[in-house]
């Protein structure tokens, strides 16, 4: 079962996916449950919304990005071969020994700015870089993507407060809100419901939207791009394993990592849908 | 020494637009010369110590020199995951300047004892430490943290520290020679350097060289520098205020253990086990066997 994932024109969700359950199936690893979940998100940060060239990814012009949620390398690493950051065959050699591509993020990786994957740091790093910009008057703006059980961390709230009474309005903070974390549903471990008006309490402009709606994704990015006085967050509210087929809602899709089979079927069901 | 760092910090600024100071809501009456003069390129973080580390970092990865400021252990332990992998791991510019490092705050109780920190700041990649024993130390090390552009950990004291030397320290060397080397030898760290002085001192006047040598960096150079000195057959005693686990006398253990015929290393520092003791600096020293006197007694059963 396959969604409306071809929204846009320039979408390459479709790739990312078959990369993803590809990667995470020969390495035999975790996380395929929290790239998909956050799987158009970084689509239309890739093809619609960020300033990067891969010819020149130091480039003072460019837009920045952090994965916060770093565990779920696997769908960045593949946006940045899909855009030419790396040839796309180091993609197999994922979680391999000596790989250049580690299991979470790691800025050795062309096109990664920042290395994480202990929860809670991404955040405060981008402001630090956003801050930086804004002295200089830069166009750039700054994207962070946390995922939802990093809003248990008490950095993450330092950052939050932080930013918002600074009102550093060149972060765009991002959250893959997929009800999950390691060990059960947000929810149910600290729940943190509301959300958006928790940020929205610290100084920030909040959108809380489908995450799995490439439209409304871009919508709200750019409109968190032309904010001038506050730092804004848009939630997006995601479910994790999305689009494979028995992982969807499941916690073990923390965890397990797709099978053969789930791979074939995932191949042969995407080809259909074309 | 507070306020020397801030005074070298100042004139450092002047000429260097990319300088950036974070402070963990702390340095009242010190750090106001530079916000007033560059408000710019200062932040008040508020006591959030892992964010001030955080953006510390982020500041740094757009190029600029950055300082964070606060008390021993929040500047250090409260947020060394955030200097272990954005600062150190991205090997970036930034230094983690922390006062009251050692038993200055004695008498503030455990929670201000900086007496860890050594230990947990110099098992970390690409970091370089500085530990300045008096203001013409301090000058020494802000000449080398200007112009080293990785990971920097300064451990500063707090004001009004005596001056251990008379005139500003030439040379280049990380090892600064106060007494030959001699049959017996201070290795000392920190403003405790002081005590290793007296106790010099004492002995000078008894007819006796005890060797002296202040080691306010420990970076690789330091390292080799030091393998030089230890492979002379003396007895050297290391002297610091920090626990004997992990910190400068571990280090410099680290270093003899690697050679063909050590030295023999007498670790001077503060106990590990029953750690409930709150009182002065100078009462404290006494008690961990690291005053002069102490010194002096250790020594005569040497000689
Ligand atoms: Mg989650």
């Amino acid at each position: 079962m396959l969604y409306n994932y071809f929204v846009m024109s320039k979408s390459i969700a479709n790739i990312l996916m078959k990369d993803v359950i590809r990667m995470t199936n020969l390495s035999k690893t975790s996380h395929v449950g929290g790239c998909l979940s956050c799987l158009n998100i970084i689509d239309v940060l890739y093809t619609e919304i960020m300033n990067i060239d891969n010819k020149n990814p130091k480039s003072q012009k460019r837009d920045r990005f952090i994965l916060s949620k770093g565990h779920t390398a696997a769908v960045v690493y593949s946006a940045l071969a899909n855009k030419g950051f790396f040839p796309k065959e180091l993609l197999d050699t994922f979680f391999e020994d000596g790989t250049m591509l580690p299991g979470h993020i790691d800025h050795k990786v062309p096109g990664v700015e920042f290395s994480t994957g202990s929860l809670g740091h991404g955040l405060a790093v981008g402001i630090g870089m956003a801050l930086s910009l804004r002295n200089k008057k830069s166009k750039s703006n700054v994207y962070v993507l946390l995922s939802d059980g990093e809003m248990n961390s008490g950095s993450t709230w330092e950052s939050i407060m932080f930013a918002g009474h600074h009102k550093i309005s060149n972060l765009i903070c991002i959250v893959d809100k997929n009800s999950f974390q390691a060990l059960g549903k947000t929810n149910k471990v600290i729940n943190l419901d509301p959300l958006d008006k928790k940020w929205k309490s610290f100084g920030w402009k909040t959108y809380d939207i489908d995450g799995h709606d490439n439209k409304k994704i871009k919508s709200a990015l750019i409109a968190g791009k032309k904010s001038i006085n506050k730092p804004t967050v848009v939630i997006c509210n995601t479910i994790k394993g999305k689009g494979l087929k028995g992982f969807e809602g499941k916690l073990f899709s923390h965890y397990r990592p797709p099978t053969d089979k789930d791979l074939d079927n995932f191949v042969k069901v995407s080809s259909n849908e074309k | 020494m507070r306020n020397r760092f801030i005074n070298r910090l100042l004139n450092y600024r002047k000429k260097n637009n990319n300088i950036f100071l974070l402070s963990g809501d702390l340095g009242y009456t010190v750090l106001e010369p530079f916000i007033e003069k560059y408000p710019k390129n200062f932040f008040n973080i508020g006591v959030a110590e892992q964010n001030m580390v955080g953006i510390a970092a982020g500041l740094a990865l757009e190029n600029n020199k950055v300082f964070t400021y606060s008390i021993s252990n929040f500047a250090t332990s409260r947020c060394h995951e955030q200097i272990r992998n954005d600062v150190c791991y991205h090997n970036l510019d930034v230094t983690i300047v922390a006062v009251a490092g050692g038993l200055a705050y004695g008498s503030h109780g455990y929670t201000h004892h900086g007496i860890e920190d050594i230990a947990i700041t110099r098992c970390l990649p690409n970091m370089t430490i500085f530990i300045p024993s008096d203001r013409y130390e301090l000058d020494y090390c802000f000449k080398k943290i200007t112009k080293n552009k990785s990971p920097k950990y300064l451990r500063l004291v707090k004001n009004g520290e005596p001056n251990l030397y008379s005139k500003p320290i030439s040379g280049d060397s990380n090892l600064i020679e106060h007494r030959k080397l001699s049959d017996v030898n201070i290795l000392a760290c920190g403003s405790i350097l002081k005590e290793a002085i007296d106790c010099c001192d004492f002995f000078k006047n008894k007819g006796e060289n005890i060797g002296l040598f202040s080691c306010p960096i420990i970076s690789p150079e330091t390292t080799s520098e030091l393998k030089k000195l230890l492979t002379k057959k003396n007895v050297f005693l290391t002297l610091e205020e920090h626990k004997k686990i992990g910190g400068f006398g571990s280090y410099v253990s680290e270093i003899s253990s690697s050679l063909k015929n050590p030295p023999r290393i007498i670790i001077c520092g503060v106990a590990n086990d029953g750690y409930n003791l709150t009182g002065s600096q100078p009462y404290l020293r006494n008690l961990f066997g690291i005053d002069s006197n102490s010194l002096i007694k250790k020594i005569k059963k040497l000689l």
